[in-house]
């Protein structure tokens, strides 16, 4: 994946879930930030449809659970 | 057929082992073995509900085709599709409580239909519209008719969940290597199937003896037989559907199909939503995916308020998805209240607290809430509630004197039996955790 890209998502992560980019890594998922909940989740898939132009339907909301889907989705075209 | 019954046990599981590994033999499709199985053991109960099952599988089914037959008007017939599942669960399942319900407020008097009441009926909708929005979703393509029957009907998961997708079972049922017998699964299967049956004949069995007995007395409730008898059924509610989940994923396993993690140890939660993310697992995901998810996305503006309300909301369909009764309404919204108060704690007033006063209090919260789960009429959930918080009694010596608290205490088995049920939910690893070794 794209670096520039890789790093914006996961600064779009860090804003949403109010943690430190710091501490975001690939192998990162939801269960490992308190802050990572279901309200924060859906702010940010809004957010990271927003910036890529990408739809995520509901399903796939549920499933884009770690950093590593999230990233692998919205690398795919 | 019940998992924990003889003729399951002893004829139906054997059976249906030895017909799907060595059916190719016979030179009979699997599918077709297991869905012929599926529906023998759905109709063992009463066949008369087989014909429902049946239709809302060709219903979904026909709606399947329709939104992918390339028809512009894909959303029209999803949302159409979903309708008619709702639809189908309201007439059978909530039409006599709407009925008592108007008669109540408006004072009429509107006979009862007194229909049916299809086993499973709450599951398979659900699990039908999950396939319908996952078609919808994520084009969802080739699927054939009896593929889709089997995901419907396949036995260990129809009666009580977990509710699965089409996209874990079909590649598991697909795979051919799946058809030929496996040991090590078969073994773990077994050992799964039957920590199950200990959960639900022997855990669940004798408390729920003692519990039955207590609601029938309520009036002899003291402050603390009332403490026993709420605790006594939250083990017996955990025993008993973790113990049935349990024996239907040792059931599919021995099938070597891995069906999803439906509990997590939730009576270790130290959390309302860490709770609901360890408790009924596969119920949690359909309601954050299909209801809550898309009713935060069809705001306009996202806020906390607004996804409190939405959260509350959803508790309050899943409440009422337990069942057609005021008290499981009142457990939704005590959880969705529940919930409101979680989210607050963790965005504006977190302060360091212990993790064990963290899980005390949600236990608490949880034994509570399983009183309006359990108790059907309102008055005795308000009298449990006042006996367990008489503190008054507590003080003037009203504790051993009460007929079930010496039935409790006197009675050895059930005594060992409430006593390793806390070392087996607070100490213990789950099944889960144990297929994960293999």
């Amino acid at each position: 994946m794209n670096n520039q890209k890789k790093i914006k998502i996961i600064e779009i992560i860090s804003k949403n879930i109010k943690v430190s980019s710091k501490l975001i890594n690939e192998s990162s998922c939801m269960t490992d930030f308190a802050k990572w909940d279901s309200l924060a989740h859906v702010n940010l898939m809004l957010e990271l449809e927003k910036q890529f132009k990408k739809k995520v339907s509901t399903s796939k909301m549920s499933d884009l659970n770690s950093v590593n889907k999230i990233l692998q989705f919205f690398q795919s075209k | 057929m019940l998992f924990y019954t003889l003729p399951y046990l002893l004829f139906f599981l054997p059976i249906t082992l030895v017909l799907f590994f060595y059916g190719k033999f016979l030179k009979i499709d699997r599918k077709i073995i297991l869905i012929l199985l599926s529906a023998f053991f759905y109709s063992w109960w009463n066949i008369y509900y087989l014909p429902l099952i049946i239709f809302s599988i060709l219903m979904n089914y026909y709606f399947y085709k329709k939104i992918t037959s390339g028809n512009p008007n894909r959303k029209k017939n999803l949302i159409f599709g979903i309708t008619l599942n709702i639809l189908l669960l309201i007439i059978f399942k909530y039409t006599d409580f709407i009925i008592q319900n108007i008669n109540l407020l408006l004072s009429t008097n509107i006979s009862y239909l007194n229909l049916p009441f299809p086993l499973a009926i709450s599951f398979f909708t659900f699990q039908s519209i999950t396939f319908l929005v996952n078609v919808y979703d994520e084009d969802l393509l080739d699927v054939k008719a009896k593929d889709f029957f089997l995901f419907i009907i396949f036995f260990p998961q129809l009666i009580a969940g977990p509710i699965v997708r089409y996209r874990h079972m079909m590649p598991q049922f697909n795979n051919e290597s799946n058809w030929m017998f496996n040991k090590r699964n078969f073994i773990i299967g077994l050992i799964i199937l039957f920590i199950g049956l200990v959960k639900k004949v022997y855990f669940a069995g004798t408390l729920s003896e003692f519990v039955d007995m207590g609601h029938q007395n309520l009036g002899e409730l003291s402050f603390l037989s009332s403490w026993i008898l709420s605790l006594s059924f939250t083990f017996e509610f955990y025993f008993d559907f973790s113990g049935y989940v349990d024996m239907a994923t040792g059931s599919a396993l021995m099938l070597n199909i891995v069906l999803p993690q439906n509990f997590n140890s939730p009576l270790k939660a130290t959390s309302v939503i860490d709770f609901w993310q360890r408790w009924h697992m596969t119920l949690t995901y359909f309601l954050t995916t299909f209801i809550y998810y898309p009713l935060l996305k069809s705001l306009k503006q996202i806020n906390f308020l607004s996804t409190m309300l939405i959260t509350f909301c959803v508790f309050l369909i899943a409440g009422i998805w337990h069942g057609p009764s005021w008290n499981f309404i009142l457990f939704g919204a005590f959880h969705g209240l529940g919930l409101i108060i979680n989210h607050v704690y963790k965005r504006y007033l977190i302060f360091n607290i212990s993790k064990f006063i963290l899980w005390f209090l949600t236990f608490n919260f949880i034994n509570i809430s399983f009183i309006f789960f359990r108790t059907k009429e309102i008055e005795n959930i308000i009298l449990i509630l006042k006996k367990m918080f008489d503190i008054k009694s507590f003080f003037y010596g009203d504790l051993l004197i009460d007929k079930l608290s010496m039935k409790f205490f006197n009675d050895i088995n059930l005594f060992i039996c409430f006593l390793l049920s806390i070392i087996v939910c607070m100490a213990f690893k789950n099944s889960y955790e144990l297929i994960n070794k293999r």
